[in-house]
């Protein structure tokens, strides 16, 4: 998967004053890659992954996901790509909390046409959920619905992974677990793209991008 | 593991957020109840005095009726509600009233009511004919087979507590029950039929003579006349010539006129209850709405993270319809068990209390009725969640994933 | 959870119980016996007997709520389904439906006794596949 970003732009107003969110970043994925975005909290890193990931639309600019235009889609046909070649995971605390770990996991399939579930019991191996499969979220202790949220947005077997934070607030066992889910990933040819404030966690990756103010540095 | 466990789908999710969500699930399904109860129990009562109504015009043969004057609410009650009461009048004003044009058969009844019936106290409407001239009664009899009775015995009617073969004791004297008639869903459910000849027992008795009237000479009374018209007599003007041109205490009516204070009552509870069951519709429609918005504003961030994973606009939609198409048909079915269940129940407190002669329970009539009502209780359910789902399906993905107040 | 079920059935027994053995005696009153004493009397009498059984019952389920299970809310749905044979059939009351037995006392009685079968019924069905704590 070779993911393709284009002088990509979003403004946004906060009253009268205009500022841009994101100003004009480029930059590119190849399959297998493990890119981390840094810059401090408020520097646009979610809003250029919303862009990506189709949850916001930019103001101008492009995204092109093995050589396809992305901006192109309706808003259905990016639910399908989110549903099947794109893993979001989202920053904070996003399980739905009437269903079980298990149900969440699975959620992705449930409102896709894909039904295999093998890849969502393989995520609960490896990221040490097999007993919690029956618990509801509220059962769970925050690094334990962390992982259950980034199963979930593996379970489709997804190609472009977009991971917001994945480790803020958690334990250095559980930070250490996740990266490694995602440099697997990585080696079996999926892309990552993730932003974090953890310098352990960055030294792993292949490429680091810097955002500052909306504007990418290096 | 398991992986061969079942997935769900998008009703599945639906289902789950309404078990899942108790309290709220609850207090949208009691506005449906009401709603949906209210609209049954009104639509069953005016249903029911409806076909009372027309049951009790279409039963009692005659076009005109002729009454005492005072006892006109008397004769109105015992025909429709079956409610007992002795009245008459002199049997000679039937000669004047044989005058007028248009008449093409008249007979005559008598009304007494007894004092008590054998069982538990209640008294019995009983209705004397004159088999000679008689055209009301005497095709009730033909429906049992029965030819003509005979001088003393007495006909009942369905609801009358006597069995064919059995005696029925009125003013301490007892008489033979020679048939039952069918069951009319009408007051005459509730009366004993016998020839002017057999109530001459009744006047006569001791009885009679020293708790109602001593001073009636029973050759003398009757309590009604009942006319048939010739075929293109005008009924209005024949009954104001009777009522008004003898100059005898009588008052005619056509049959429609007898039951126009019903029928006016009717109207008046129609409209009465339409106003009530629309302004209960609005009202659920309207709380509805409002609780569908404010839960569905609380949950803008699981929509969010539902279209993160995947989830089509027209999916989102589909889960909050869903959701209230369940909430509708919960209401709906548990305000149908429950008032179908109370309304059998209840069936003469409801009657009695309301004045009307039965309950219409059967099920050609009840079907069309339940599926109404559940369409209603349905349908105000999804109205009341569509404005919510349009704002969902048409809300930008990032504005539900923040959220918002 | 058992606990909660334990003390709703309990408190249905006892207070339907109380409704069936006082009710037609105050609330919803069965036809008079001034002037004689007719079937519908004898039913009621009956249902009061009734009554006071569902009363004991539910205060011994009080005593011992976590040894109530789904066999003991099935039997008091039992009593209070075939409660309602009584007036309606085994004994009867007055023939007249304008009777105050027919009208107001029996209807009351169906109604408390559907409602009895229906709760315990209910909870029943929630503690099939719990064990006895």
């Amino acid at each position: 998967m070779e993911l393709k970003v284009d002088k990509l732009t979003k403004k946004y107003s906060r009253g009268e004053k205009e500022f841009f969110a994101v100003d004009n970043i480029s930059f590119s994925l190849d399959k297998g890659e493990f890119v981390a975005v840094i810059g401090p909290s408020g520097c646009g890193k979610s809003t250029l992954f919303s862009m990506i990931a189709g949850l916001v639309k930019p103001d101008s600019g492009t995204v092109e996901m093995n050589g396809e235009s992305l901006l192109k889609l309706s808003k259905d046909e990016f639910s399908h790509l989110r549903n099947t070649k794109i893993g979001y995971i989202l920053q904070g605390q996003n399980l739905m909390q009437n269903f079980t770990v298990l149900e969440n996991i699975c959620l992705p399939l449930y409102l896709g046409k894909d039904r295999n579930t093998d890849r969502a019991y393989e995520l609960i191996e490896t990221l040490g959920l097999k007993e919690l499969m029956n618990s509801y979220p509220a059962s769970l202790s925050g690094g334990e619905q962390r992982r259950v949220s980034i199963a979930r947005s593996l379970a489709h077997n997804p190609e472009l992974i977009i991971a917001d934070e994945p480790t803020s607030n958690l334990d250095p066992e559980n930070a250490k677990l996740i990266t490694e889910v995602f440099m697997k990933e990585c080696k079996d040819g999926k892309s990552v793209l993730m932003s974090s404030h953890n310098l352990e966690l960055v030294a792993n990756t292949d490429r680091q991008l810097k955002i500052l103010n909306g504007k990418l540095i290096n | 593991m398991n992986n061969n466990r079942k997935l769900m789908s998008i009703f599945g999710i639906a289902k789950r957020n309404i078990s899942n969500r108790k309290i709220r699930s609850g207090i949208m399904i009691a506005f449906v109840f009401i709603l949906a109860s209210s609209l049954y129990i009104s639509s069953l009562l005016i249903n029911s005095m409806n076909l009372g109504l027309e049951k009790t015009i279409g039963r009692i043969g005659a076009d005109l009726i002729v009454v005492p004057q005072e006892y006109e609410n008397n004769m109105r009650s015992s025909l429709f509600l079956g409610e007992c009461s002795t009245f008459y009048t002199d049997r000679s004003y039937m000669d004047k009233v044989a005058e007028t044009e248009g008449i093409q058969q008249m007979t005559p009844q008598l009304y007494i009511a007894s004092l008590e019936a054998e069982c538990c106290g209640l008294p019995t409407q009983i209705i004397a004919f004159d088999p000679e001239t008689d055209f009301i009664v005497t095709p009730w009899l033909q429906d049992i087979n029965k030819k003509e009775i005979n001088y003393g015995e007495v006909i009942v009617g369905n609801g009358v507590v006597a069995d064919v073969g059995s005696t029925i004791k009125f003013f301490d004297i007892d008489f033979p029950v020679v048939g039952k008639l069918e069951n009319t869903q009408t007051g005459y459910d509730y009366c004993v039929f016998m020839r002017f000849d057999t109530s001459k027992i009744i006047l006569e008795s001791e009885r009679f003579k020293s708790l109602v009237d001593s001073t009636i000479d029973p050759d003398n009374v009757i309590s009604a006349i009942m006319i048939k018209a010739k075929n293109g007599a005008n009924l209005n003007t024949m009954a104001s010539r009777i009522t008004y041109t003898y100059k005898i205490p009588v008052k005619a009516f056509t049959t429609n006129g007898m039951f126009s204070a019903i029928s006016d009552n009717l109207d008046n509870l129609t409209s009465f209850s339409s106003i009530l069951v629309t302004i209960s519709f609005i009202l659920a429609v309207l709380a509805l709405i409002c609780i569908f918005t404010i839960t569905i504003n609380e949950r803008q961030h699981e929509f969010g993270v539902l279209i993160s994973l995947g989830a089509t606009q027209k999916q989102l939609v589909l889960i909050i319809v869903l959701e209230a198409v369940m909430i509708g048909l919960i209401g709906g079915v548990l305000a149908v068990i429950i008032s179908a269940v109370a309304s059998f129940i209840f069936n003469n407190a409801i009657t009695s209390a309301l004045e009307i002669p039965y309950l219409d329970n059967s099920p050609s009539d009840l079907i069309p009725l339940i599926l109404k009502t559940l369409l209603i209780a349905i349908g105000s359910s999804i109205l009341a969640s569509l404005y919510s789902a349009i704002r969902i399906g048409r809300a930008e993905p990032i504005t539900l994933i923040k959220g918002d107040e | 959870m058992n606990k909660t079920k334990g003390y709703v059935s309990a408190i249905a027994d006892i207070v339907l119980g109380l409704l069936l053995a006082i009710g037609p005696w105050t609330i919803f009153k069965t036809c008079s016996t001034a002037e004689k004493i007719m079937k519908c009397y004898y039913s009621c009498r009956a249902v009061l007997i009734i009554g006071i059984i569902l009363m004991v019952i539910g205060l011994i389920k009080l005593l011992f709520k976590k040894s109530q299970n789904m066999i003991t809310c099935i039997s008091s749905a039992v009593i209070f389904a075939l409660t309602i044979l009584i007036p309606s059939w085994a004994i009867g009351g007055c023939a007249n439906p304008a009777m105050a037995c027919q009208k107001v006392a029996f209807p009351c009685i169906y109604a408390i006794c559907v409602i009895g079968a229906v709760i315990q019924l209910i909870l029943a069905w929630k503690y099939r596949g719990c064990k006895d704590e």
